[in-house]
């Protein structure tokens, strides 16, 4: 896995840290967040296992590092618990989670350009998460190794922005419109985006393909 | 994914492209036995501590403490049940208002005249005084419930008589007529002061009558206790 370049985190710092999203929302989970506020564990460990996937690749994904994506999700799931008493069901809970989120990774990526860069590559950190497939033949299990390296490395070619937005989607299962009001932008602006991530994932794939 | 409606199948999720839906990238346990944790205590944070919280063993000693002194209370209460009481009858109070009656006079003193209940009495005498004083106005050296505690008891209520022959069957059998209750002679003359009785006891034993003088002695004393005690008498 491709560490965050020297340039990415000077453009994501200057990105808008999203505001608070003002929709009215009855989903179940907000129903979960507000029980959770009125003291019961159980409804945020469903809460928990419910999204606890999609975050935490979210994060490994974007960060790039796993102990960095280890520390953001602490940290995201920490703003959750601290904010638990302010939480107000106006927008979907997951809506909520990943702005936290895309403000936490921000925020990371400030901190990184307020002191000297010391991203290291860590292309293996990722592949050492993933469970071996024992059941799974052995060229089925290489081919699966080498599509998802490819994955990883038209991702790690994507700018900032567009990776945001493409992973939101991918990850979050957000709208378009609710990934704009993640990230602070217009509706049309994510659209863009994620067309232009598609665009180049599908290029980078396909010349990874041609190569190997 | 070449054309617009590949994309537009992309964003509305009907055709996956790159994301396979059975990723296993999970966070490791350890993490979530870490926000779990986090989670956890910040709630435990937000219950209000009690105000006081007992010893644990206060309320076992509590309730021991408790079947003690109700235990107590009824043993006590059964042992004063059990205890024989004397049976009150009309003979048994006659007896004993006999004994509390001073002994007759001596019959050459019986003829003497007899003072009004007035003068027999000083103190009930003088408290009676003061009554018709305070009625009159006059502010008394005696406190009411001081004169209270002197005043003879008020005479018991009148049996209710019945007014018909018929009634007076019925009641006949409930009205019990009343005992004869013995009549204390009235006080003589001579025991108005302290110095006329002692003087009559004096003169009792110059004639001989010493039983009679010893009587008059203790009656005195019953009467005088400051003279009881003294070392002299």
């Amino acid at each position: 896995m491709e560490g965050l370049t020297a340039s990415e985190p000077t453009r994501f710092a200057g990105a808008k840290r999203t505001r608070k999203v003002d929709v009215v929302s009855d989903d179940d989970d907000a129903q979960l967040m507000l029980a959770y506020a009125r003291g019961e564990m159980r409804a945020f460990e469903t809460l928990y296992s419910r999204h606890r996937g999609a975050l935490y690749r979210y994060l490994v994904r974007q960060a790039r590092d796993t102990e960095t994506a280890h520390d953001l999700f602490q940290e995201v799931w920490s703003r959750v618990i601290v904010n638990r008493a302010r939480y107000e069901a106006r927008a979907k809970f997951r809506t909520f989670l990943f702005t936290l989120a895309h403000n936490c990774f921000i925020d990371h990526c400030r901190r990184l350009k307020a002191r000297p860069m010391a991203m290291g590559v860590d292309d293996a950190d990722a592949a050492d998460l993933l469970p071996a497939d024992e059941e799974a033949l052995p060229e089925m299990q290489i081919e699966r190794d080498e599509n998802s390296r490819r994955y990883r490395a038209a991702l790690a070619t994507l700018p900032p922005e567009q990776r945001d937005v493409y992973l939101l989607h991918e990850e979050s299962d957000l709208s378009l419109d609710e990934i704009a009001r993640v990230t602070g932008v217009g509706t049309e602006t994510a659209k863009s985006r994620l067309r232009y991530a598609v665009g180049k994932l599908k290029a980078a794939m396909a010349v990874a393909e041609d190569v190997t | 994914m070449t054309g617009r409606d590949d994309f537009e199948d992309f964003v509305a999720r009907r055709k996956p492209v790159f994301r396979r839906d059975d990723d296993p990238l999970e966070p490791p346990p350890e993490l979530d036995r870490i926000v779990l944790r986090q989670a956890r205590e910040a709630i435990k944070a937000d219950e209000p501590e009690p105000a006081y919280r007992g010893a644990s063993w206060g309320m076992p000693v509590a309730m021991a403490a408790t079947l003690l002194v109700v235990f107590s209370v009824f043993l006590h209460l059964g042992v004063q049940k059990n205890e024989p009481k004397g049976e009150v009858t009309v003979q048994n109070a006659s007896q004993a208002v006999d004994s509390m009656a001073p002994p007759p006079p001596p019959p050459a003193l019986a003829e003497a005249p007899q003072p009004p209940a007035s003068e027999a009495n000083p103190v009930v005498a003088d408290l009676g005084r003061s009554s018709a004083r305070d009625r009159a106005g006059v502010k008394s050296f005696v406190n009411e419930p001081e004169a209270s505690r002197y005043t003879p008891p008020a005479p018991p209520p009148p049996v209710v008589t019945a007014r018909t022959p018929a009634d007076a069957g019925r009641n006949s059998t409930a009205a019990v007529p009343p005992e004869p209750v013995v009549a204390s002679a009235p006080p003589p003359a001579w025991r108005r002061d302290a110095h006329s009785w002692q003087a009559k006891i004096e003169e009792l034993r110059a004639e001989g009558k010493a039983a009679e003088a010893d009587a008059e002695q203790a009656e005195f004393k019953r009467q005088h206790r400051a003279y009881a005690g003294s070392p002299d008498r």
